[in-house]
């Protein structure tokens, strides 16, 4: 394969990933504000508005907002080409995303119906738009690679979990055009959570964990079926849940259990946090998927609390959201450095004014906030079995969120401070 | 016949490979290329390269082994 004379899209402009980021955080600060208000009752069913409005907050307000800002500059990294016109696209999809989230929760919350049509607007427009960019690239690009084929089975998984949200919020608008109002919502959180979710930070970890930690890569069986297999289950459940679940549960097992020992051979065994994030999403997910096996009249006898709801905390917040953040704690210095060692190469001098990587982003802040999610994630737990204790969690997501806002802001700044240095440097030479 | 020189950047993670490569670059004596080993393609120097005046080519070798030649066009 000659690539030379090719022209490849460069990175986007750092600004519009940092909006994305630094949203998440504050979402999450809502969701805190959510857990108080809800109080002990929000933990008796899972279709309590309360939850609801929750669970939309980690799903759109944090996972989907730091995936979105991610895509924008991974696919330029591992594909080589970006979206076009990324200002107008991410400005636009990152300002409706804004609006469509803090709309649904409200909506769930104060049961408002300008409020739910607003989320139904602002919600098909900005992950529509988004979705249509990331189309055009997915279907241009060149290269067949594994997490290129995972990435087109993700987005096609939130276009999914997109129809049926909306279909569902027409519901509590009063058009019925579909009936069977729980299993629906089974089929769009399943979508939701294991396509779109899953399926990306699949594929992501393919590239991701050899890349950053000099690991040797993911068995080829796996790198090609498994996304593939995840992504024909999906439909397999629309039809039959009880025989796609037990297949789904596995395939995530025998991920997490490859992924656990991808970590273990890297290479680059120095301290770092992200691996300890990684590492904590496995063990999540592998417990998840061995608990799902265990008999309901069992589990009835021995553990009386809501099964689904224990495996949705472990698989949302102890799988999903440890890696997204595990992987904002890596990228987050990463752009910064990289944009900045970009402008090098038409300025060498500018390499002065860049300091060390590790200076973007304190190791020690990091295995703090480490420390805070670790503790959130038992408490999460622990509020499934013991309603009462939810100020525990609304606490350590409180103090969490916060910590990854100022983490977010300081690296922010300096990326800034930095470039305008090199920018003031340039104009006097 | 254009003389490479040669660095091998596989075993690095980013952003090492970039600052090794940058470094490399900016240290070499005129009339040389620069030869990297590299475990992936690194897709966003690419364009970077050409606005400096570079021309580069890039052939896959193996999986995960990539052989980048960096090059003054006029060369």
């Amino acid at each position: 394969m000659n690539l030379s004379g090719l022209s490849f899209n460069g990175l986007p402009p750092i600004d519009l990933p940092f909006r994305f980021f630094l949203s998440a955080p504050i979402f999450m600060l809502v969701c805190a504000g959510l857990v108080f208000i809800g109080g002990e009752s929000l933990w008796l069913s899972r279709w309590h508005p309360l939850l609801l409005a929750l669970t939309h907050g980690f799903t759109l307000g944090f996972l989907t907002m730091v995936m979105f800002g991610a895509l924008l500059q991974l696919l330029p990294v591992i594909a080589g080409i970006s979206i076009p016109n990324p200002r107008v696209i991410a400005s636009i999809s990152h300002a409706s995303l804004v609006l469509g989230t803090v709309n649904i929760i409200l909506g769930f919350v104060y049961g408002k119906d300008w409020m739910l049509y607003s989320a139904i607007i602002c919600l098909a427009f900005s992950l529509g738009l988004y979705l249509l960019a990331l189309s055009w690239v997915l279907i241009k690009r060149m290269s067949q690679g594994d997490s290129i084929r995972g990435f087109r089975l993700a987005i096609s998984a939130l276009l999914i979990t997109l129809l049926l949200g909306l279909i569902l919020l027409a519901r509590n608008l009063g058009f019925e055009w579909i009936p069977a109002n729980k299993i629906l919502t089974n089929i769009h959180a399943l979508w939701g959570l294991v396509g779109w979710a899953g399926l990306l930070i699949i594929a992501v970890s393919f590239q991701v964990i050899p890349m950053f930690h000099v690991a040797p890569s993911f068995p080829k069986l796996i790198t090609r079926y498994l996304a593939l297999v995840i992504f024909l289950l999906l439909f397999v459940f629309m039809l039959a849940p009880a025989i796609a679940m037990p297949i789904l549960s596995l395939c995530h097992a025998v991920f997490a259990l490859v992924l656990l020992y991808v970590i273990r051979k890297r290479k680059r065994k120095i301290p770092d946090t992200s691996v300890r994030y990684w590492q904590l999403a496995a063990i999540s997910l592998l417990l998840a998927s061995l608990l799902y096996f265990i008999p309901n009249s069992l589990w009835m006898s021995y553990l009386p609390i809501d099964k689904n709801l224990l495996l949705a905390a472990l698989f949302i917040y102890a799988y999903l959201m440890s890696i997204i953040q595990g992987m904002l704690l890596k990228i987050l210095p990463f752009l910064s450095y990289t944009h900045l060692q970009q402008r090098c190469l038409v300025d060498f001098s500018a390499i002065q004014f860049i300091p060390h990587m590790h200076e973007f982003l304190n190791k020690k802040h990091s295995q703090w906030l480490f420390r805070i999610h670790l503790i959130s994630s038992f408490f999460l737990i622990l509020v499934v079995f013991q309603s009462a204790l939810y100020w525990l969690f609304g606490l350590a997501l409180l103090l969490e969120f916060s910590g990854l806002l100022i983490i977010m802001i300081k690296t922010m700044s300096l990326y800034f401070k930095i470039n305008k240095k090199i920018s003031l440097s340039a104009e006097k030479t | 016949m254009m003389q490479f020189t040669e660095i091998d950047v596989r075993e690095l993670a980013p952003p090492e490979p970039m600052t090794v490569i940058l470094s490399a670059l900016s240290n070499l004596p005129t009339g040389k290329g620069l030869q990297v080993h590299h475990s992936r393609q690194p897709f966003h120097l690419y364009d970077k390269l050409i606005a400096a005046g570079w021309d580069y080519q890039c052939e896959k070798v193996d999986e995960n082994y990539f052989l980048l030649l960096i090059f003054r066009p006029q060369d």
